[in-house]
């Protein structure tokens, strides 16, 4: 998985969103097993799920699920601060992925004030930050332009070409070839399918 | 997660939503208020009470002679003081010998009868009036034999048509002259008040030429007045004066006590019992007010932690623990709660201050003040807000998912 990119796609509905919880370690599932980085995660509680995820697993969402009164520099910086990163690497870092972004010269903005473009790759940076192992994205485009999708869609490839794995549920045909692979949920089950 | 960023994680909570916040450590400043301000006026009530009633006596040890028993003993001297000095000296504030006797004195009018109040040592202790026309006693004065005397204020109306103009008029004592040097004022506390009616005067004077009593000798007193510093000392210093004055007068212990000490505490205490209960009282409302905010308190922080859940649940798959998100709302309480009392005693004191000037409601403006608003308002923000917190910690962090 290491190096790859995967698109899930299905109908809304279909399971996408809940699979991605659990593949981001955020949930757990009702039946069946869960391995992460070669290791049985089931039923571990809250707590040592959250330690294995922390700074191993970022996350994009399809409303950038950012925090509206935080400024840019704080939301990017925050995976590194519970991940426990001294502030001088914390800040180098968040720099860094904003400039990715191009969206260093925002840093001291508050969240509330960006646009939903910016927003995303705010969002996107927050996930980079401390190049995580696993980088799971729902539906990241699904509100933005066909510029913005394009800087997100290789900013992802960028990640993956990187050695990190990128798990992407969408629909958008822009994002979906740089997809390696591809799984699509129908009928409750998931279908592996060749490159879109 | 390191201490500093869990306090840098509750400041921004805390400083991004100010309205909330702001209403959140006036409901802990309004409870903490409540509890100040009913420590202070109980504070301020308890010393008012206690200088009105008592004065110096609530802290003194007052001698006299054990007249239930008669005995060849006699009444306590003068010349006691000094051993009662040396033997109780760091813990004596203050010491006076009184002679007391009745007269008849004429001013510039009518005769009256009048109390007679021979002294030597420190009489401002209990006779604490200020003095509204001339002077006091000099040290040397009281200590001499001249002729001379101050007027209790209701003495100085009854012998003279104007109180000012006794002050260098003579006054005459059993018919034997002598000059007035000054006038007290209104007594303010019932100690004083049985000088109002008096003449103050040395006391080697008033054995020399005042007084008629023929039962005591020149250097007996009716009364000593030891002052303490301390009203803690009193059972030890009584016990030390009672085994000084059997010696200085050759009481043996087998004897019966030759000497009574008047023990104002034992009122006092009787009074504290009382004020007791109005402390009862006054907690009893204050803590229904401290309550009253707490539920407040938990209130704001439960809707604040219902609206704030997604936040929460970002910050979980940022990495939060639940402990992580627990110890975030227990700071953000422990710092309102500090907000809190702050608002708190500066309302008290405010309030305070106003209900002084403006009722004069004896208040006792001290640092317990803000030590009592700082234990109330962080005790309820950290109890009101440790449920809220824990419904916080265990928020699921699938939920940042759901935009």
């Amino acid at each position: 998985m290491a190096g790859e990119c995967i698109a899930v796609v299905g109908r809304s509905g279909a399971g996408k969103s809940t699979f991605l919880t659990i593949l981001g370690l955020l949930d757990q599932p009702d039946a069946g097993t869960v391995s992460f980085l070669g290791e049985d995660v089931s039923g571990i509680p809250p707590a040592a799920l959250a330690r294995r995820r922390r700074g191993r697993i970022g996350y994009l969402f399809q409303d950038a699920g950012l925090i509206a009164r935080m400024r840019v520099l704080d939301t990017v910086c925050l995976p590194m601060r519970y991940a426990g990163r001294a502030a001088d690497d914390r800040k180098a870092a968040a720099y860094k992925a904003l400039d990715a972004v191009e969206l260093s010269e925002k840093a001291n903005r508050r969240v509330e004030e960006l646009s939903g473009g910016e927003r995303q790759r705010v969002g996107l940076a927050r996930a980079l930050a401390l190049g995580p192992q696993l980088l799971v994205c729902d539906e990241p485009s699904a509100a933005l332009d066909e510029q913005t999708t394009g800087v997100i869609g290789r900013l992802l490839s960028d990640h993956a070409n990187r050695g990190g794995c990128v798990i992407l549920a969408t629909h958008d045909p822009l994002l979906m070839p740089i997809a390696d692979r591809m799984i699509r949920f129908t009928n409750g089950a998931a279908i592996e399918e060749a490159k879109p | 997660m390191p201490l500093w960023n869990q306090i840098y994680m509750a400041v921004w909570s805390i400083t991004t939503r100010p309205i909330r916040s702001c209403l959140m450590a006036l409901t802990l400043g309004a409870g903490a208020g409540s509890v100040a301000l009913a420590t202070a006026i109980l504070a301020g009530y308890g010393q008012q009470m206690e200088r009105m009633v008592f004065g110096a006596y609530a802290r003194s040890l007052v001698i006299t002679e054990n007249t239930l028993i008669h005995d060849r003993f006699g009444p306590p001297r003068v010349s006691d003081l000094e051993a009662l000095d040396q033997e109780l000296g760091t813990l004596v504030e203050a010491r006076a010998a009184w002679r007391t006797g009745f007269a008849e004195a004429q001013g510039d009018g009518d005769r009256y009868e009048v109390r007679l109040f021979g002294v030597v040592g420190d009489y401002q202790r209990e006779a604490n009036m200020a003095v509204a026309h001339g002077r006091a006693f000099t040290r040397a004065e009281l200590a001499g034999a001249e002729r001379q005397c101050m007027l209790g204020a209701s003495a100085a109306a009854r012998l003279f048509a104007r109180p000012a103009d006794a002050v260098g008029a003579p006054v005459r004592i059993n018919g034997i002259s002598c000059a007035v040097i000054g006038v007290f004022g209104p007594a303010e506390t019932n100690t004083a008040e049985r000088y109002a009616l008096g003449v103050l005067l040395p006391f080697t004077a008033m054995v020399r030429y005042f007084d008629r009593s023929a039962h005591l000798a020149p250097d007996e007193a009716n009364q000593l007045t030891v002052v303490l510093l301390d009203r803690r000392s009193i059972s030890a210093a009584r016990e030390t004066a009672d085994r000084i004055l059997r010696r200085e007068h050759g009481a043996p212990l087998s004897h019966a006590a030759p000497f009574r000490f008047g023990d104002e505490n034992a009122s006092l205490r009787a009074m504290n019992r009382q004020r007791d209960l109005l402390t009862r009282l006054l907690f009893s409302i204050a803590t229904i007010s401290m309550i009253a905010a707490a539920i407040g308190y938990g209130g704001y922080t439960l809707s604040a932690v219902e609206t704030r859940r997604r936040d929460i649940a970002l910050q979980m798959a940022c990495g939060a623990l639940g402990s992580d998100i627990l110890f975030q709302f227990m700071l953000e309480s422990l710092i309102l709660g500090v907000l809190g009392a702050a608002i708190g005693a500066g309302v008290a004191a405010g309030l305070g201050f106003l209900v002084s000037s403006l009722w004069d409601i004896p208040v006792a403006l001290d640092p317990s003040l803000a030590l009592a608003a700082l234990a109330g308002s962080i005790g309820a923000g950290v109890a009101a807000g440790a449920l809220p917190a824990s419904r916080a910690a265990a928020a699921a962090p699938a939920l940042a998912v759901k935009g």
